[in-house]
């Protein structure tokens, strides 16, 4: 029990550390992309744990919440806003591939030993891939949409 | 079918029908981004609500998940912020909070309807004038946000530049 508290915490700290490396004039984007992965990660989160695929059986807000809090309401989006912060728009097709795939490799990496190892997270009829597959594609969703919103903007302004 | 579920259906329905009928083409971004902000406060605002039980909702969408209702916090609120917030008047501060007052008030009608004649929610705690004040200040809180990202036209614009 210690453990995971003192994991949740850490993960915590670091996530809010996080927040102060998004360069200054990038925070409208890494907002615009925070709020729509959280959108995303807490309703397919919710989703998840209502077809018993995952359960969360350390977590925050535990009586009114089933599902994790800190990962799919604050860290993933967290670690969204400052993906798409530093998205490297200007190098080719390959190197963008690669950036997403470092930033879902990372965090699968990071879960499967806390999957392993603690009480935090519970696969039941899950599989790391499938974590791999899903933040691939919410956080290709989460940069669509970043395109979407930035590249008519000017028409919104007037 | 449970009156309930009905009540959630034509939520959704009303809610998708009054996106494509009032949303001005060249608010859309505004509009998406405004849902998606109100959607964060909306649902902690609600999670402390439940958690120090001064509301309820009996019946919801995913009960083993959550003990929140999902279509209130992620439509029927942040789409009234929506259009809340893309219509407002760029006027003086006593019409724009006479304004705020309105819209408010058109919610705390929806949300009392929903309380007194389904068990979609439930004041456990609770009374309508909390609700009032509740979201005028969730309201406010996110007005102050939306209008710090869209203020600052010639760095959007410096994005949008850079992206093509």
């Amino acid at each position: 029990m210690k453990l995971e508290w003192g994991i949740l915490i850490s993960v915590w700290i670091i996530t809010v550390c996080m927040v102060f490396i998004i360069p200054k004039e990038k925070r409208r984007i890494a907002l615009a992309a925070f709020l729509f992965k959280q959108g995303v990660t807490w309703l397919s989160g919710l989703a998840v744990v209502e077809y018993h695929l995952i359960s969360y059986p350390v977590r925050l807000f535990s009586d009114i919440n089933r599902s994790s809090f800190t990962f799919e309401f604050f860290v993933y989006p967290v670690v969204c806003g400052v993906f798409n912060s530093y998205y490297p728009k200007s190098r080719g097709n390959l190197f963008k591939f690669l950036y997403f795939c470092i930033y879902c490799t990372i965090l699968t990496v990071i879960e499967i030993p806390i999957e392993k190892y603690t009480k935090i997270i519970n696969y039941i009829n899950w599989a790391w891939y499938w974590t791999w597959i899903t933040l691939f594609l919410t956080f290709l969703l989460t940069r669509l949409y970043i395109l979407w919103f930035l590249k008519g903007i000017s028409k919104e302004i007037d | 079918m449970l009156l309930e579920y009905k009540v959630i259906i034509l939520l959704w329905i009303t809610g998708l029908i009054s996106l494509i009928k009032f949303v001005p083409k060249n608010r859309r971004r505004r509009m998406s981004f405004a849902v998606l902000l109100c959607q964060a406060f909306t649902w902690l605002s609600s999670m402390f609500h439940v958690k120090y039980h001064l509301l309820s909702f009996p019946v919801k969408e995913f009960p083993k998940a959550t003990d929140l209702l999902i279509t209130t916090e992620y439509l029927l609120y942040p789409l009234i912020f929506g259009f809340y917030i893309i219509y407002e008047p760029k006027k003086s501060i006593l019409s724009r909070i006479s304004y705020l007052s309105f819209w408010i008030s058109i919610l705390t009608v929806l949300d009392v309807l929903l309380e007194k004649y389904t068990d979609l929610i439930e004041y456990v705690h609770y009374d309508w004038y909390w609700t009032w004040v509740n979201f005028f200040a969730l309201f406010s809180i996110s007005n102050i946000i939306y209008q710090w990202c869209f203020t600052d036209l010639p760095l959007l614009r410096k994005h949008e530049r850079t992206i093509r």
